[in-house]
């Protein structure tokens, strides 16, 4: 079962003199084992949108669906986020415990598992997410670094091994190897655990490497949906929303300039890389 | 050309108290005027710690950091050396202190003892800089992640500091957003002669800088020009980095004998290089 976006509409502070329409009339929907990136310039809708999947917000028009439950419902609130595991945008809005194992604990705590199994998955959460579990759980999160954080956030959310992963810019400030081996980790789940993922990302390369399929948001719309090439093919609309084009649709638009004939885009760098390897060999 | 030296330090070691592991081992370097400058280095390698100590918001446990000779550990020289050295944090929460946006960027420039009707003109002008005139009046809290920074970074504009220090400033921005930023920078720097050091996870960002400092668990492993030190793969990988996407293909392609420059590190030169060799055939 998929998490269904159903014409959804917000506002903040609606009423208000300082009612703000964040977002309108969004329609989407995340399969299971489904990698949706979404992408949009500041202030687009990113954030509002994600923290309807597990109903931290609530539309003010339409509704979100989680495997059939309407985020709307109060008693299904628990349940819901049990199945949608979402990292913030700004990793210290979650971390607020003393010890950075208490922490991570927290969500599997909250589910009713029992302690030994608690324990279990906070260190194994801690291991994945590059935390050696030795030298961090017993320290404190707000004694940690940016990325270090960031990185204790996303082991909370792992311990509790949620169906669908929301996750907002998580490799911000990760250092390239992190990004690296946070972004297989995630395809890791995704392939084995058939884990849905909804990623925000700034990294045109990111989603462009890892979505199935992106969404675009352009003021509070949803601009484009479609598979990266769909998507990555409407380089000029991007460019005019703020947005970029992934590193190697930029280097074949820069030959092209350049008189070099390349046949079709790409979006990969290695795969770029061996097409312009494969190119010099036979032109030679 | 002898430059004057706006930041030096010699020996430098800190650790947090409670800590049981250095944050910071026998760094020694010194910053220009004018020069920018990129810090990078693995999650935890003690970059913010660094940046902290340039204002005094961390004093060294050993060696001395010095902003124009001033030594940061005489309270005497604390506001003449937070005057000239601003800062914007890794996190813009830190930093947003007050509700409404244009008195956040005036909280700097306030504190520094600017009067009322020079703060108002900073303010807007910075706003602007940064794109954000349009919500002046809103409050800081009910901005998305990228317009926090953007009004963090009006916010050290607005202090118009000798030394920009940018902890990872541009993380949260949209991929136009962190361009206009790098370029604002740049211009306040050729035009105004500003020292720049900006933090920073893209390697690419880094590129355009006179120098780069690599930590690796606390220490500085490496100094030198964008050139010099992506360039040392080994020693990158050691310290959990990687060079520029680019820069890592035109590896790949040198190394399957595509005779291109060993100096194209961006996408137009690689573009000129690549566009030389394969049409020429
Ligand atoms: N609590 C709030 N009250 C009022 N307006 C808000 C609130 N939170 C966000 N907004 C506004 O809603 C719009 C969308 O914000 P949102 O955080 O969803 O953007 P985003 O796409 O995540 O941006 P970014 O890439 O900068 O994180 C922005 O213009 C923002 O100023
Ligand atoms: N307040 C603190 N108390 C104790 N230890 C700290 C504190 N802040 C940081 N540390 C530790 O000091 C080391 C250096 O941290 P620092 O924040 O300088 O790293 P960084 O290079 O900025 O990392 P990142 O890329 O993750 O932001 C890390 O091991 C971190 O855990
Ligand atoms: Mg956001
Ligand atoms: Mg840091």
């Amino acid at each position: 079962m998929p998490i269904l976006v159903e014409r959804l509409s917000h506002t903040y502070l609606p009423g208000s003199a300082l009612a703000y329409p964040a977002l309108s009339d969004i329609s989407l929907a995340v399969a299971d084992g489904e990698f949706l990136g979404i992408i949009g310039h500041t202030g687009s809708g990113k954030s509002t949108l994600i923290q309807h999947l597990n109903g931290l917000l609530l539309p003010t028009d339409g509704n979100v669906l989680v495997d059939g439950f309407n985020t709307r419902e109060k008693k299904l609130r628990k349940k819901i986020r049990s199945l949608v595991g979402m990292v913030f945008q700004y990793p210290e809005y979650q971390l607020f415990e003393e010890t950075v194992e208490r922490d991570v604990s927290f969500g599997p705590k909250n589910m009713g598992l029992e302690a030994p199994e608690i324990h279990e998955r906070a260190f194994e959460a801690l291991r994945l997410v590059g935390l050696p579990p030795e030298d961090f759980a017993e320290k404190s999160p707000f004694e940690l670094s940016g990325g270090e954080k960031r990185r204790a956030a996303l082991a909370g959310i792992l311990a509790m091994r949620p169906k669908y992963l929301v996750l907002d810019e998580p490799m911000a400030g990760l250092d390239p190897r992190g990004r690296r081996e946070i972004l297989a980790l995630i395809e890791s789940l995704r392939r084995g655990q058939n884990t849905g993922i909804v990623m925000v990302s700034h990294s045109m390369d990111d989603v462009a490497m890892y979505a199935d399929r992106i969404a675009v948001l352009d003021q509070g719309s949803l601009g484009m949906l479609g598979t990266p090439e769909e998507v990555f093919s409407r380089g000029d609309e991007l460019i005019r929303m703020g947005l970029n084009l992934p590193q190697a649709t930029r280097l074949v638009r820069a030959l092209r300039e350049r008189g070099v004939a390349i046949e079709r885009d790409y979006f990969r760098m290695d795969e770029l890389s061996q097409e312009l390897i494969a190119r010099w060999h036979h032109d030679r | 050309m002898t430059q004057e030296t706006v930041i030096e330090l010699v020996n430098v070691g800190f650790q947090y108290t409670g800590s049981e592991k250095a944050a910071l081992k026998n760094i020694s370097l010194s910053i220009k005027k004018g020069e920018v400058v990129a810090i990078v280095g693995h999650n935890g390698s003690g970059k913010s710690t660094l940046c902290k100590l340039f204002n005094a918001l961390l004093l060294p446990a050993e060696g001395i950091v010095t902003v124009h000779g001033m030594d940061t550990c005489a309270e005497q020289n604390t506001l003449e050396i937070r005057r000239r050295v601003g800062m914007v944090f890794q996190n813009p929460d830190n930093q947003l202190v007050t509700t409404i946006v244009e008195e956040d960027v005036g909280f700097g420039p306030e504190n520094l003892g600017v009067v009322p009707s020079e703060i108002r003109s900073r303010v807007e002008v910075a706003l602007r800089e940064v794109e954000m005139s349009a919500y002046a009046e809103k409050a800081s809290h009910a901005l998305s992640g990228g317009q926090k920074q953007r009004v963090a970074i009006a916010g050290l504009l607005a202090m118009q500091p000798e030394v920009l220090v940018l902890d990872e400033a541009t993380a949260m921005l949209d991929p136009k957003g962190r361009e206009e930023v790098l370029s604002t920078v740049l211009r306040l720097n050729r035009d105004r002669g500003m020292t720049v050091v900006m933090i920073t996870q893209f390697m690419e960002e880094a590129l355009g800088v006179d120098r780069v400092f690599v930590l690796s668990d606390g220490r500085l492993v490496m100094e030198g020009t964008p050139q010099e030190v992506f360039n040392e793969r080994a020693l990158l990988d050691e310290s959990r980095l990687e060079a520029p996407a680019y820069v890592q293909l035109r590896d790949r392609l040198i190394s399957a004998g595509l005779p291109i420059s060993q100096n194209a590190m961006t996408c137009n030169a690689l573009a000129d290089e690549l566009a030389r060799v394969l049409s020429a055939l």
